[in-house]
């Protein structure tokens, strides 16, 4: 307060005073509030009126005033934002006069110009759409994707295998390397070479073997991520003995389903350019459920060194 | 903008601006595509002579051949082949030529269209077992298949003929990549590959390139 009477007295200051600034926010027309901090505007008319009325309500407010008044060099910060207001105030005047009473209401206002930056940016707003914006993506993508991976609408990730041995959907894959060339006299054309990856797969229990009745494939991959599915030239050759049969699944060499618990040999024949055949990994596919959401799961399986 | 103009001012921009979006919205709704379109076939265009990047597959077409009829020929197998009897068309044979590879990974089935401008949409003719179709599949990467697709067409039908190749996975076309070549068959080149047509075309099987 004391810096009011001061100024009042000394009207072409007119921004400084304190009250000038504070006075007006409390009102509910900014014109009157904003001009005062101005200094070209109403620095005698405000301050006349203004004085006498702010003591009494401001006296529980001066907490909140007090840091402002006493930089009074601080208008010019509150100055900033109000600036667009100021020119239009120009009836400064008259509405000094009921302002104050209504001060109390307007209380809420108050915190207008004293907003924070981060307030005044709505840096909470920001902070919430940064963090659901990409949920509202991220969550639909993952469920849709779970989902299609169930149904085997998406092919499924291969699960790289260290060694040559591994389990899928019960079953024990022995991979027992790739073997070129074999066409049985038969001419590979050129380009090409003639791939047999040769497998050992062993059920663990029914289950796995109905699994495999209802799904087993194989593909042949290079560095570039191409695929290659098993060719049936060259079916004609003669192959050992008790080895398995695959199609849409797998089955031992009458067409009968696998015997669980015992070994049986899978000969899987590809056709790929010349150029990637050392390079070739060897994926196994296979249901790992039955029904609806059969989820299907693959093994990766390298060229032993 | 804080308009001081006056709470009538500002209601009254506020509607407008309200109206104008609201047109704007309904008007967006109007571009949303049929459900058949969103998962229409991905058509990648090209023209006649020049490979077209179908992403999962490409494809360039040779060189056409309009003929009043045509047949299975043995190919490079010579009188040990076999070769089918010569076929009439209802019109003419319009047979492409052309190669196909797959970039990625196997495609065990394709399928071919006419678009033959106009209007006009020909299925590809499964009259004979030598084409790209019967005898091609699967196509799989670095193994180029050159062979014939075969279309029986009407000859005033023809005015600005569009192949459409896809190459799929599955049978389900949703979504699968397709190529639109152009084959620069359009005014007097068109009619007189059309007036005058071979009598005979022999389609060998298809090889690999």
């Amino acid at each position: 307060m004391h810096p009011h009477d001061p100024r009042r007295r000394t009207p072409p200051p007119g921004p400084p005073p304190g009250g000038g600034p504070y006075g007006p926010q409390g009102r509910p027309a900014p014109p009157p509030g904003y001009g005062p901090p101005r200094p070209p505007f109403g620095g005698p008319p405000h301050p006349g009126p203004q004085g006498p009325p702010i003591p009494p309500p401001g006296a529980p407010r001066s907490p909140y005033r007090q840091p402002p008044p006493g930089p009074n060099p601080g208008p010019p910060g509150f100055g900033a934002p109000a600036a667009p207001y100021g020119p239009p105030p120009a009836p400064p005047g008259p509405p000094p006069g009921p302002p104050p009473a209504e001060r109390g209401a307007g209380r809420s206002r108050r915190p207008r110009r004293a907003l924070p930056l981060w307030k005044r940016l709505h840096l909470p707003y920001v902070a919430a759409l940064a963090v659901l914006a990409p949920l509202a993506l991220g969550v639909p993508w993952y469920l849709e994707r779970r989902t299609m991976l169930a149904s085997g609408a998406m092919p499924p990730e291969p699960t790289p295998v260290s060694g040559d041995t591994a389990e899928l959907a019960g079953s024990t894959w022995d991979f027992r390397g790739p073997v070129f060339g074999e066409s049985g006299g038969e001419p590979v054309p050129d380009g090409l070479e003639l791939v047999d990856a040769v497998f050992v797969v062993t059920p663990g229990d029914d289950r796995a073997v109905e699994l495999l009745q209802a799904s087993c494939s194989f593909r042949a991959l290079d560095d570039e991520g191409r695929a290659w599915d098993p060719t049936s030239e060259f079916s004609g050759r003669t192959l050992p003995e008790d080895v398995g049969q695959f199609g849409f699944g797998c089955f031992d060499a009458e067409g009968e389903p696998l015997p669980v618990d015992e070994k049986t040999g899978m000969v899987v024949t590809f056709l790929v350019p010349e150029d990637v055949a050392g390079e070739l990994r060897f994926e196994v596919r296979a249901n790992t459920a039955t029904g609806e959401e059969p989820r299907p799961a693959a093994l990766l399986f390298d060229q032993p060194d | 903008m804080r308009d001081r103009s006056g709470p009538r001012g500002g209601r009254l921009l506020t509607a407008a601006l309200s109206a104008v979006l609201l047109a704007l919205i309904m008007a967006a709704h109007a571009l949303i595509p049929s459900p058949a379109d969103t998962v229409g076939p991905i058509a990648y265009g090209g023209a006649i002579g020049e490979p077209v990047d179908a992403e999962v597959f490409t494809v360039e077409v040779e060189r056409i051949e309009i003929a009043r009829s045509a047949y299975d020929g043995a190919g490079d197998a010579g009188e040990f082949g076999i070769e089918g009897e010569p076929i009439e068309a209802n019109g003419v044979w319009l047979v492409a030529w052309l190669t196909v590879e797959a970039r990625r990974e196997s495609l065990p089935n394709v399928s071919a269209e006419l678009d033959a401008g106009g209007g006009y949409t020909y299925s590809s003719s499964m009259w004979f077992m030598n084409t790209l179709e019967s005898n091609g599949a699967p196509f799989e990467p670095a193994r180029p298949e050159y062979g014939a697709i075969v279309f029986e067409v009407a000859e005033n039908r023809l005015t600005d003929p569009t192949l459409q190749v896809s190459l799929n996975t599955s049978l389900d076309a949703r979504l699968s990549a397709r190529a639109d070549i152009d084959l620069g068959l359009r005014g007097t080149e068109l009619a007189a590959l059309v007036e005058d047509p071979e009598d005979e075309v022999a389609i060998p099987p298809t090889e690999m390139r």
